[in-house]
């Protein structure tokens, strides 16, 4: 808008009002159009749904997310319907990997309050989609490395979405697994990288509870590098910290690879 | 969550201990992965793992585990520190320094944002519970660990200084009168030894610029600074251009924060200000005399620039080869001197201007260098009208000369641009001086910097500037063209760019006024988001006017005159397919001749420029059909008067490529790569 009433009224970038008055645009309406676009095609539901969430509505997204500044509750009702297909739907490993870049982009770091994750679902997908025993038919022989990537970034955004039970559920699998052998035991430590977290609605007395155990399995005699995980560990405790700091993202990728073979080792 | 930590702090401390020792890299580098063999995956991944790694996480859990009263963490810590202590000595350093300086600053860091984040609680809810809050008794505990470390990490090697200069950074900000006083007193020590090297120094004092000389914050770092800044010029030598580029480092930190003014100029601006001439623009109770602070930070700014531009010549910085692409004016974040000048008033400026002028006339034979780049960028970024006033006239001593015989043109493209040049006249007067074709292309490398972000101040100098380029562009070698052609482009780019004019950290033009002159030296390190605001640049009509005129002169004259010349018979529909067109192609070779070449490759490396430059504002009209709110864009910001040029530009260039083609030039690198740029930015091609 060519206006001087325009100037430093746009709510969505800060930045926006310092321009000439010339490349000022009122941006309000554009991104309401684009959302109202994107709801639309999901709940009309059309036959070529999965086509254009994996092709079009990211991308979509993307641009309401970047250039209009999306809103609380569109990220939300966008996060939910990725969510869905991917762990509900049965989609290929590149449909997957495809609706992961987006669903993470879309989170970004911001926290979907509203959403809830089934833990169990999370962990299922993590088993059978990149640890399988068997060959899945939709999924084929596919390469799924960036896909696991992409989904270890994910569970570091998700991991206060789970419900109050999954810390019990988590360390059901830990000990089952942790004194088997040693790369069971490896596994389990990730497995506890990726899902251990606090949450500062539930008290200390719930975590401290398992503090005996997480500390008697660091005073085994162990590497000294997954002295970090258990660092990371209890700052998560000492802090709310939900966030995987990047490193120790690549160092898990290293570990997982190890333990599912990488593909050219297959 | 309060968790009590204590009963596992034996086992926490053991292993961090064990984890600070075994990222140690002692053999060599750091390792690298090791081949696997699938059969024994688990064993190779933690050797593997094992020595990889430089980081020390436990950062993240120790600063939030502290509680009041807490001696036992303070002791455990105090065994690290101990421990990490050895590895910092100046005489046992290496690589573990760089990891103990990284752990112990994001160590620190967390522990005041901790700091901070209780200090806001307490101050929106006073009633908050504070029993777990960090207090008076931590923080000594954690300045006395700090300190002990920094006594010998602060004469670390260049390599972990980095980390180090983070480290007193953030334990500034949070401690200023108990820290800076150290560091001063470390500082002046260090400048005392024989080892003493000042590349370390002056990354630290760069780095901790802000939180020492932020008033706010620290009220007597600046008390400290001529002093500093003076043993630092010291320092400037042209043998080691390393140390030069540190020291220009920490300079370029504390002109950004501090303005440097001529005496004279701040009385004078006082005066007109109607403010107290027994200068009200300090605090009451200061402990320096501030006139004095002021003349010496003047006579600083004076020595270190005539040292500097003594040293330049030998300086061999050579100039990184500018992308030819660029479509927009690009601002260098990297220049050292952008604050410097922009910080300098009026008259210092002048008197920086007389002694680079007097550098340019003297030193003919020198090869280009990326400082002369910044310096004149600089000027032009604070006060393009002054740059050009004193240094266009070396250029044009240096460059033309008056013509004792009669004028003739070099190639036919001169005769095209002399036919629509209104200064025809003038341009025959002179010729280019004999000049070796390196230093003429060093003084048009220099003249392109010149006429950088200039906005519509060249049009007092445009006869002169017409002059040397349709000069340059008749010299016989065709690298001279080509620089001729860059200036041409900087030229428009300035002219019809949109950027702000105060494009300096300190945004001058508020010191005219009188409440902003009066706080100059208490808001120093005032963040700087509060106080910007670009004052942008926009195209006048008279500036349109004369970037139409340079571009009728430098692209259509040559469409017209290559028009006439080359492409009368050429209907521009292309008859043939694509299988003849190569044996057309391949059988024509012999046909070209060396002068025809020349002219067409100027004269299409011209239209390019010219084109490249204005094309960021000429709309898509007859070529695409644009939505309506791209339209409206259009509207505003598009140029009305370039608004053919793309599909001339279309027209002419397919003409041309078919002409090529059918007699034997399209096997010229030069003329095809012009015309293809010039059709895929046409088309808006490196748009998509």
């Amino acid at each position: 808008m060519n206006s001087n009433e325009n100037k430093g009224s746009n709510p969505f970038d800060p930045l926006i009002p310092k321009y000439p008055l010339f490349l000022q645009q009122n941006i309000e309406k554009e991104a309401e159009e684009l959302y109202n676009e994107i709801q639309s095609q999901i709940l009309t539901n059309p036959p070529d749904l999965l086509e254009k969430i994996v092709w079009e509505i990211p991308y979509k997204a993307r641009i309401l997310r970047k250039r209009y500044k999306i809103t609380q509750e569109q990220r939300e009702f966008i996060v939910s319907v990725f969510l869905n297909y991917i762990f509900d739907k049965p989609t290929s490993i590149f449909e997957k990997n495809a609706i992961l870049r987006a669903l993470n982009s879309t989170i970004g770091r911001k926290k979907v309050k509203n959403l809830r994750l089934n833990w169990r679902k999370v962990y299922h997908f993590l088993e059978e989609v990149f640890f399988p025993t068997h060959v899945d038919f939709i999924l084929g022989r596919a390469r799924n490395s960036n896909c696991f990537e992409k989904f270890l970034e994910f569970l570091s955004k998700v991991r206060w979405l789970y419900e109050e039970s999954h810390l019990e559920e988590l360390f059901l699998i830990v000990r089952q697994n942790i004194s088997v052998s040693e790369p069971a035991r490896v596994k389990a430590l990730a497995l506890l990288l990726c899902f251990f977290t606090a949450h500062k609605d539930y008290s200390s007395g719930y975590y401290e509870k398992y503090l005996p155990e997480l500390f008697e399995y660091w005073s085994w005699r162990i590497n000294p590098s997954y002295d970090k995980i258990f660092f990371d560990l209890i700052a998560r405790l000492a802090t709310y910290n939900i966030k995987l700091s990047i490193e120790l993202i690549f160092f898990l990728i290293e570990i997982m690879w190890k333990l599912i073979g990488s593909p050219t080792t297959r | 969550m309060e968790i009590d930590w204590k009963p596992y702090y034996e086992i926490i401390f053991q292993n961090l201990l064990r984890l600070i020792t075994s990222t140690f890299p002692n053999k060599g580098p750091i390792l690298h992965p090791i081949a696997m063999e699938a059969s024994d995956k688990v064993n190779l991944m933690i050797q593997y793992n094992a020595g990889k790694g430089s980081d020390i996480n436990a950062h993240l859990w120790l600063p939030f585990c502290v509680k009041p009263g807490d001696k036992l963490f303070w002791t455990n810590m105090e065994r690290i520190v101990n421990v990490c202590m050895v590895y910092c000595h100046p005489e046992n350093q290496g690589r573990w320094t760089q990891i103990i300086a990284l752990f112990f600053s994001k160590f620190a860091r967390n522990y005041i944002k901790r700091y901070f984040k209780e200090k806001k609680k307490e101050e929106e809810d006073p009633l908050v519970n504070k029993e777990f809050h960090l207090d008076e008794e931590c923080h000594k505990s954690f300045m006395t660990l700090m300190k002990r470390l920094l006594n010998f990490l602060l004469f670390s090697r260049l390599e972990s200084m980095a980390y180090v200069s983070k480290l007193v950074q953030t334990l500034i900000y949070f401690r200023p009168e108990e820290i800076a006083p150290f560091l001063f007193e470390k500082v002046n020590y260090a400048f005392t030894l024989p080892e003493f090297s000042i590349m370390g120094m002056a990354l630290l004092l760069g780095y901790t610029a802000h939180p020492m000389l932020w008033r706010q914050n620290y009220n007597k770092g600046l008390y400290e600074l001529p002093n500093l800044l003076f043993q630092a010029l010291d320092h400037i030598t042209s043998s080691d251009r390393q140390k030069t580029i540190f020291v220009l480092f920490f300079y370029a930190k504390v002109c950004e924060l501090v303005p440097i003014f001529d005496p004279e100029d701040l009385e004078a601006q006082l005066k007109k200000l109607q403010l107290e001439p027994n200068l009200e623009i300090f605090n009451e109770n200061e402990e320096i005399n501030f006139p004095l602070f002021i003349d010496q930070l003047s006579n600083w700014a004076l020595d270190f620039f005539t040292k500097f531009v003594q040293i330049l010549p030998f300086l061999d910085e050579k100039k990184i080869k500018d992308i030819p692409s660029a479509r927009g004016l690009v601002i260098d974040p990297a220049n050292y001197f952008a604050a410097f000048v922009s910080g300098s008033s009026h008259s210092l400026q002048k008197r920086y201007l007389e002694i680079f002028a007097n550098y340019l006339l003297e030193n003919v034979e020198k090869t280009l260098n990326l400082y002369v780049s910044w310096i004149i960028q600089a000027f032009n970024l604070a006060d393009p009208e002054l740059t050009l006033k004193y240094l266009f006239p070396v250029f044009k001593e240096k460059l033309l000369a008056k013509r004792h015989v009669p004028f003739q043109a070099k190639n036919s493209i001169q005769n095209y641009l002399l036919e629509n040049s209104k200064h025809a006249a003038h341009i025959k007067e002179y010729e280019l001086k004999a000049l070796h074709k390196e230093n003429l292309i060093w003084y048009l490398a220099i003249l392109k910097d010149l006429v950088k972000f200039t906005r519509g101040y060249t049009l007092d100098y445009e006869n002169d500037i017409e002059t040397i380029l349709i000069h340059s562009i008749g010299h016989s070698e065709i690298e001279v063209c080509e620089a001729a052609a860059e200036v041409v482009q900087m030229l428009l780019l300035s002219l019809v760019s949109v950027y702000p004019k105060n494009v300096s950290c300190m945004n001058r033009n508020q010191w005219q006024e009188a409440a902003n002159l009066k706080d100059v030296y208490r808001t120093i390190g005032k963040p700087a988001k509060e106080g910007v605001d670009p004052d942008w640049y926009q195209s006048t009509f008279k500036e349109i006017e004369y970037a139409v005129y340079f571009a009728n002169l430098f692209k259509d004259s040559i469409i017209q005159g290559l028009s006439q010349d080359y492409l009368a018979n050429v209907s521009g529909i292309w008859s043939e397919d694509l299988s003849t067109l190569i044996d057309i192609m391949n059988l024509n070779l012999q046909e070209t001749t060396y002068q025809k070449k020349q002219d067409i490759t100027r004269g299409t490396l011209l239209i390019y420029s010219v084109f490249q430059a204005l094309c960021q504002r000429a709309s898509y009209k007859d070529i695409y059909e644009l939505s309506s709110t791209t339209k409206e864009f259009e509207d505003n910001f598009f140029i009305k008067e370039f608004d053919d040029y793309r599909l001339a530009i279309i027209v002419f260039a397919n003409k041309m490529v078919y002409w090529c083609i059918h007699n034997g030039y399209s096997h010229d690198e030069k003329i095809m790569r012009h015309l293809c740029k010039m059709l895929a930015s046409a088309v808006g091609e490196d748009e998509q």
